[in-house]
């Protein structure tokens, strides 16, 4: 039988919930699956999961976001000697199939790519970006969750394949064309969409709208920032910071970095190790010959908003921040960034401590 | 080029930083084959009363021996290296820096007989100069080795500056300050540990020593909050470092 | 998978192994080293702009970003000025003559030249600043007839650490240049033989009171503090602030807009620097 041929409707199917585990298992075809998985009470991590039944989709946030599969915490850039100078490290050709992120974690590639594509692109993170396969899924917030003000609540692109839960079924929606050979593999499984699939899909966007509790108002934040350099906020905030770095390790969007050589014993040789950096410590900004421009943690941490909602805005036109709420999930000191930007964008404080 | 002249000493301490290097065992002889160890009483006989180009030492100040031996290491070594967080900041000895010497001895050796003649405890650095500090209880082989060969090459050393809290969110920890209120140094203590104690679940005690810019006064109020009490967060936070950074800010 | 996809031909981010070929010891720890590609082939294609900047190799210590001091009209060798003050250069110090290094670059936005054609050019460095000057002046001095007068401020805390300073000197008698020199001391060794003035850099503004502002483009690069005094002459010079171009210097662990070190408020010093108009630093915070 010939392949059914779809002109201009190939982006959408219905997946009956009944079949989402064999749907799963189809997706193995195109690399190891991954997805989240619940390691132990309030711990859910994205790794590997063989079946459908070990994933923990009902998760809201995974400690991790989908960066460390592009972008490891520690990795080897080269390896260096004064014969062959500097050599890329061999790279693993696997593929992953990456199921069940969430659409703010699918704004935030979408902006690491831009950021790891601007001006000068960074090959590591490109080639493992073209083999991670990413399958979103939707989610119902919690009360850290401020995506719907920042605009990264749905995502229109960044994923293969993506699964809108409305009910008894999930709403595909094809984002690649590997998303739709990917679907193919199912074919058998799924079927078109109806006007009632459509009248669905949009009673879970509102039931989903109306779950964010948050009052925010995104584009303000970057004039908010400038009018507001000096404001008390930043101080309050500088003093209970610990400076710990756990929200830009957990950050989607976080994506700075150090470099450092690492010598053998020979001397003549060694690896050079690219690690995640956070702009917290108080090294960040100091030069050789010890001048530090940003001393002061409360300037580091107004700094590491100027970069993610100024700077991103002015060169990637998006804000560096998808509202995941990580960083109120994990901040020890029990920070807030939601309540630091309706502070300074001068509106009401709604959020509870973290 | 002649090989740089090591010597490894120990101070008063529990010996695990020479122990350390000793562990080494892969390493141990591309260490040995790149330095000329003139003394290491641990390890070898046949040691050397010598001039040092570099020289590791292990163990903080506690007695006036420690004092003269320290001073008589410095006066001999190119370069002096603190191994160790007694080394760096005193370590458990100096967890009773507070009190007198004298009440210490009797609580100890009781009234009849004094065998040491101790002092306030200190790191190598209050009492020498020292040109670098490799912390660590005991310290990281993988420290001793990058350490040596940077050393060799003429850098200093990168030993990391940033918290512990970093090391365990990129192994995906579960949170035991935030999530499980456990009493967790990590956020007020030096990384390099690859976080291993909160990654078997149990909460860092610092023994690292702090960094540089430790908030400590958010840290003791983050514990206050969570219920411990005023003495034990203090305790805690002496535990590993109170000869020198943390002693102003309790 | 990526919407847009594009070849992955070269990494930005390997260096390419350069050779140490000479090392100029005028200065007590700001030698001049010269390098030159391995690559034959990049040896010769290698270009920048005055004012673009390497990320520079020692392997086994890391890498720096360091300004480009050769003049970019003349190519075949790399001249870079390295202040002996961290990890990197001190690593680089220890190194001979034929040692290897890796360079990657250059990188950095550059002094903007095409627009300062038909314009006077007033230029001020102080100290370890006269290293990304010295590029844009022999750029100037190398295309003279597209630039009108150009007066040149240079100020050292002594005749000893005055870089380039034979060279300098050579400029006082220059006609097309208007070369004006300043040292803080003049040891005994050099009592008699220094041709310039003795006082700050700030000091030779009172031989710099006609200028044509309308027409000028300013270039100044110092230490922080220096910025504080040039800045002030150069606005009661009129000078707008725009342009009033300063080369600013800042942590960097990629030079291509990624590692974020670099970032002053929502600028880059990688991409949108290193060279900054005073406007901009007005505008950005923790600038200087």
């Amino acid at each position: 039988m010939a392949t059914e041929v779809l002109l201009g409707q190939g982006s959408v199917r219905i997946l009956p919930k009944k079949y989402a585990a064999q749907f799963y298992k189809n997706l193995g075809v195109f690399g190891e699956l991954h997805g989240p998985v619940q390691v132990k009470p309030g711990l859910v991590v994205f790794g590997p999961a063989a079946s459908f039944s070990d994933l923990a989709l009902d998760q809201v946030r995974t400690l991790l976001p989908v960066k460390k599969y592009l972008f490891p915490p520690k990795e080897e850039q080269y390896r260096f000697s004064t014969r062959e100078g500097f050599v890329e490290p061999e790279v693993e050709e696997k593929r992953t199939v990456l199921f069940g992120v969430h659409p703010c974690d699918i704004n935030a590639v979408a902006l690491l790519d831009r950021v790891t594509s601007w001006k000068y692109p960074d090959p590591k993170y490109r080639a493992r970006r073209q083999r991670l396969i990413i399958v979103g899924v939707d989610c119902i917030p919690d009360e850290y969750c401020f995506c719907l003000p920042m605009g990264s609540h749905t995502a229109d692109e960044g994923f293969d394949l993506f699964l809108t839960d409305i009910g008894e079924e999930y709403f595909v929606q094809v984002g690649s064309s590997l998303g739709e050979r990917m679907l193919r593999e199912s074919w058998d499984l799924v079927k078109q969409v109806e006007q009632e699939h459509i009248e669905a899909f949009h009673q879970r966007a509102e039931e989903r709208q109306k779950a964010f509790r948050h009052d925010l108002d995104a584009h303000r934040l970057a004039q908010a920032i400038l009018v507001g350099f000096s404001s008390p906020v930043w101080d309050e905030v500088g003093k209970k910071c610990l400076s710990c770095g756990s929200c830009a390790a957990t950050c989607p969007t976080c994506c700075c970095y150090d470099v450092l050589d690492e010598v053998n014993l020979d001397l003549k040789s060694g690896v050079r190790i690219r690690r995640w950096d956070d702009c917290m410590q108080p090294e960040f900004a100091l030069v050789a010959g010890g001048h530090n421009f940003r001393a002061e943690r409360s300037t580091r941490f107004k700094m590491r908003f100027m970069h993610k909602i100024n700077s991103f805005k002015a060169e990637f036109q998006r804000l560096g921040c998808v509202g995941c709420g990580r960083c109120i999930a994990g901040c020890p000191a029990d920070i807030n960034v939601i309540e630091v930007f309706q502070k300074i964008t001068g509106k009401k404080v709604t959020s509870v401590a973290g | 080029m002649s090989k740089p002249k090591v010597g490894i000493f120990g101070l008063t301490g529990c010996a695990g930083c020479q122990l350390a290097i000793i562990n080494c065992e892969d390493e141990l002889l591309d260490i040995v084959g790149a330095v000329d160890l003139k003394s290491f009483v641990m390890a070898q006989s046949n040691n050397e009363e010598t001039e040092f180009d570099v020289a590791f030492v292990e163990g903080s100040v506690v007695t006036r021996e420690d004092e003269h031996y320290l001073k008589e290491i410095r006066s001999k070594s190119g370069i002096l290296v603190a191994i160790g967080s007694c080394a760096c900041f005193g370590g458990i000895q100096a967890a009773a820096n507070d009190r007198e010497r004298e009440d210490l001895l009797q609580i100890v050796y009781g009234t009849k007989e004094n065998f040491y003649e101790a002092r306030k405890v200190a790191a190598l650095h209050e009492v020498v100069k020292v040109e670098l500090q490799i912390p660590g209880c005991p310290i990281e082989k993988s420290e001793i080795i990058s350490g040596i060969a940077s050393l060799l090459r003429g850098d200093t050393p990168l030993i990391p500056t940033y918290p512990v809290c970093l090391e365990c969110k990129y192994k995906e920890n579960l949170c035991l300050l935030k999530e499980r209120g456990d009493m967790c140094l990590g956020p007020v203590t030096r990384a390099g540990c690859d976080a291993r104690c909160p990654s078997h679940g149990v909460a860092c005690r610092g023994c690292r020593g702090p960094v540089e810019e430790a908030n400590t006064a958010s840290e003791y109020s983050i514990l206050l909050e969570k219920g411990y009490a005023e003495e034990d967060i203090k305790r805690a936070l002496r535990t590993f470092a109170y000869a020198t950074e943390l002693k102003e800010k309790l | 998978m990526l919407a847009e996809d594009f070849a992955v031909n070269s990494d930005p981010l390997k260096p390419h192994l350069a050779r140490l070929v000479h090392i100029d010891k005028s200065v007590k720890d700001r030698y001049v080293f010269h390098f030159r590609f391995e690559d034959p082939e990049l040896n010769e294609s290698f270009s920048y702009r005055p004012g673009q900047f390497v990320m520079l190799s020692v392997l086994g210590a890391g890498e720096a970003p360091i300004s480009l001091c050769s003049p970019a009209s003349r190519r075949g060798t790399i001249e870079l000025c390295v202040n002996r003050v961290g990890r990197v250069t001190n690593a680089l110090y220890r190194l001979r003559e034929n040692d290897l290094v890796g360079i990657r670059g250059p990188y950095g936005n550059g002094f903007p030249v095409e627009e300062m054609e038909g314009h006077d050019v007033l230029l001020v460095a102080g100290g370890i600043g006269a290293a990304p000057i010295r590029g844009l002046l022999w750029y100037l001095l190398d295309n003279r007839n597209k630039y009108g007068n150009i007066t040149f401020l240079c100020g050292s805390r002594s005749t000893k650490d005055m870089l380039f300073r034979e060279e300098f000197e050579s400029l006082l008698n220059r006609p097309d240049i208007r070369c004006l020199l300043a040292v803080e001391a003049v040891p005994e060794e050099d009592e008699g033989k220094w041709p310039g003035d003795v006082g700050m850099v700030t000091d030779l503004f009172k031989y710099v009171k006609e200028i044509d502002a309308e027409r000028t483009y300013a270039a100044v690069c110092g230490p922080p503090v220096f910025y504080k005094f040039v800045l002030r002459h150069l606005v009661d010079l009129n000078i707008d602030k725009d342009r009033i171009l300063m080369s600013l210097e800042r942590r960097m662990k990629c030079g291509v807009g990624k590692c974020a070190h670099c970032m002053i408020g929502d600028k880059y010093t990688c991409i949108h620097g290193p060279i900054f108009t005073y406007w901009d630093a007005m505008k950005l915070p923790e600038m200087i």
